[in-house]
């Protein structure tokens, strides 16, 4: 079919691209972590005699000349070995992989509650571009966008954790401790989206397919719901997905906030520590999915937008 | 002329809209006419004369922040003026259909045809939704959409400009209106699908309903309409048989028009502006509204003239009319 064809081109470019874009990471990261420190001496700790260090370095194979090391080290990333952990001496992919899961959860339980709330909201500030309600909204969400994320996270967790002791605050205990995650999440992420949808709602009621459907005997509802919305959403999922990259920067804060056993947790943690394979494998995976996502959205709008269908990718 | 029920009825219809610096902007002033059931009544006028303006009011659709519409709109005898929006509303697509200028920007581009043709069906039919298709299917067949079968899953991009105003008239008509409004539906097309479209708009028309085609091109007007006014600055100027008003115009603005297309008898004539600008909105309107660019214009125009008999149901707005009345009375209408 025309359309599989047309998505089978997407992917093949993007998948082309995403090689490149890691083959670059890849290699960046491997020199920025080399100039920052030396990961025997990591290893080995603060006390270590030179000797120790040196045997350490010979282990590892970081006696040997850095190109060669470079080399070695492209070749096993081909293969996703991205070494042991310094800290935890496991493979470093596998403490990746294993994190991925929960974070990749409540990103998803955030961008969920994001469309539940932001889309009719939305709608309904873009349906009323004059109306006082209208006014009020915008403002709201100003005042919304302009409060960094962390900010509501700490202010969840001091009215529901703390004053009134509803919520876990701190760690993954079971279902309830998802609440207050998501809910700092999404509050990132709500205010951008609620924009972007009452932007492109108020556009599209401008249209002049508008005016037939209103023609035909439309209620306002309908025509914002059937007609306007619809067109108003192309355009959010292509924020949805620019939004991706933020969304997991956001999920690195909120992680932080809660001690949240995540992804972002261990990114920062393996910082502090400079446990580079991890940090290595981290990135790695966060620019894969970041890859992912975008393609899928490219994929995703094909299928929603019959113009984009069946032109040449 | 072929039935005698009048299907829509306009009177005194007035539009005021508010202008940006205070003030108010008449876009319509005192507009009568009558459409009967199988006839096309054509309105002429160059543009921002108030046409499309006639139209959207009698949809209810003008929408315009401070707008003040007085006068009656019969819609099969029901004044809509004076119905609650939602009654008004249902009568939108049902009693009356309206085809639009452009058909690239009037149809919803991420909704299929089919789609909206049933939607349209489904809000004013009681129909399950595959007797809503079927309906459906039989309203594309009807304004010679080859096989609409495809076209139902079709997107408005896919389909050439005359097969979207195909489908916009199929919209129009989806539910049998009774009353159809055209506003410049082949404005925007090729020579050769305008006189297409217009010949299924006649044939259309003729069935069962009355309506109004709008546009700037006499020769369109010549063709399907039987009768015609002009409008001139939102003022009905002259009203007739269209055979008779182009043959025998007596309204200067009228004959103006006709001086200005190149051969009224060919489709594409396109209408060479008559000397002179119109007013613009908010400048000083008193008297006949065409004498500032009108050849006999004198003391007397500084009062507006009546819309008087002229000749048998002719209508003219002038002091100074082309040629002596034929009428023995010249009752003020
Ligand atoms: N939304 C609007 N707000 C204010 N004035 C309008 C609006 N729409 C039309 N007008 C004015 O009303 C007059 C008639 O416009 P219109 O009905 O579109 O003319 P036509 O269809 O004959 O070209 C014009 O002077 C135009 O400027
Ligand atoms: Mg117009």
């Amino acid at each position: 079919m025309n359309r599989l064809k047309a998505i089978g081109r997407i992917l093949g470019r993007r998948l082309g691209e995403l090689l490149i874009l890691l083959f670059a990471i890849t290699t960046l990261l491997f020199f920025l972590l080399r100039l920052s420190g030396d990961p025997a001496a990591v290893l080995a700790g603060e006390q270590a005699a030179p000797e120790q260090v040196a045997a350490i370095r010979a282990l590892y194979g970081l006696d040997a000349p850095l190109p060669v090391q470079y080399f070695r080290h492209l070749r096993n990333v081909l293969f996703l070995d991205f070494g042991q952990s310094l800290h935890a001496g496991r493979p470093a992919i596998d403490m990746v992989t294993e994190r991925l899961g929960s974070t990749l959860m409540l990103g998803l339980f955030a961008l969920t509650l994001t469309a539940v709330l932001a889309i009719p909201i939305g709608a309904w500030l873009g349906a009323r571009p004059d109306a006082r309600s209208r006014r009020v909204g915008n403002a709201a969400i100003f005042i919304l966008q302009g409060l960094p994320g962390y900010i509501v996270g700490l202010l969840l967790i001091e009215l529901l954790a703390v004053q009134f002791r509803l919520l876990p605050s701190i760690g993954n205990r079971g279902a309830l401790s998802w609440v207050l995650p998501t809910l700092t999440l999404a509050s990132f992420l709500v205010p951008k989206l609620a924009r972007v949808v009452a932007a492109n709602v108020t556009e599209a009621m401008r249209e002049d397919f508008i005016r037939t459907a209103r023609a035909n005997g439309a209620t306002t509802a309908e025509a914002v719901l059937r007609h306007a919305l619809p067109n108003a959403l192309l355009g959010a999922t292509a924020l949805i997905s620019t939004q991706f990259a933020f969304l997991l920067s956001g999920a690195v804060i909120t992680e932080w906030i809660f001690a949240w056993p995540g992804f972002g947790q261990l990114l920062i943690q393996s910082l502090q520590r400079l446990d580079f394979p991890v940090v290595q494998a981290a990135v790695f995976v966060t620019a894969g999915l970041v890859f992912a996502v975008n393609a899928g959205t490219d994929v995703l709008f094909r299928l929603i937008d019959p113009r984009l269908r069946n032109q040449r990718a | 002329m072929t039935g005698t029920e009048t299907v829509l009825a306009i009177e005194d219809l007035t539009v005021d809209l508010p202008l940006s610096g205070g003030g108010r902007f008449r876009a319509l002033d005192r507009v009568n006419l009558q459409v009967r059931r199988g006839e096309i009544l054509g309105l002429v006028g160059e543009s921002g004369s108030g046409k499309s303006m006639l139209s959207l009011a009698v949809l209810g659709l003008t929408g315009i922040a401070g707008e003040r519409i007085t006068g009656r709109i019969a819609l099969l005898g029901e004044d809509v003026l004076g119905l609650s929006p939602s009654a008004w509303r249902r009568l939108r697509g049902s009693a009356v259909g309206m085809v639009f200028q452009d058909p690239m920007t009037g149809l919803n581009p991420v909704r299929s045809i089919g789609s909206l043709l049933v939607e349209s069906v489904r809000r004013h039919q009681r129909l399950d939704r595959a007797t809503s298709k079927t309906v459906a299917l039989d309203a594309l067949r009807s304004v010679g959409i080859p096989s609409p079968e495809a076209r139902m899953k079709a997107y408005p991009h896919q389909l050439s400009g005359g097969l979207r105003q195909r489908v916009m008239i199929a919209l129009a008509l989806i539910n049998r209106p009774s009353v159809i409004i055209a506003d410049e539906p082949t404005t925007a097309l090729d020579a050769t699908i305008q006189a297409q479209i217009l010949d299924l708009l006649r044939a259309r028309l003729a069935d069962r309903a009355g309506g109004i085609l709008i546009t700037h091109d006499l020769g369109v007007a010549a063709e399907v309409c039987q009768r015609l006014a002009v409008i001139y600055q939102g003022t009905i100027v002259e009203q007739g048989q269209t055979a008779e008003v182009l043959a025998w115009p007596y309204h200067p603005y009228t004959q103006g028009l006709l001086d200005a297309a190149p051969r009224f008898d060919r489709p594409r004539g396109r209408l060479v502006p008559i000397p002179g600008q119109p007013p613009q909105p908010g400048d000083r309107r008193e008297g006949c509204p065409f004498r500032s660019r009108c050849a006999h214009a004198d003391e007397a125009c500084a009062a507006l003239p009546v819309l008087a008999e002229v000749a048998p149901d002719h209508l003219a707005r002038c002091w100074h009319p082309l040629r002596a009345a034929t009428s023995p009375f010249e009752d003020a209408v």
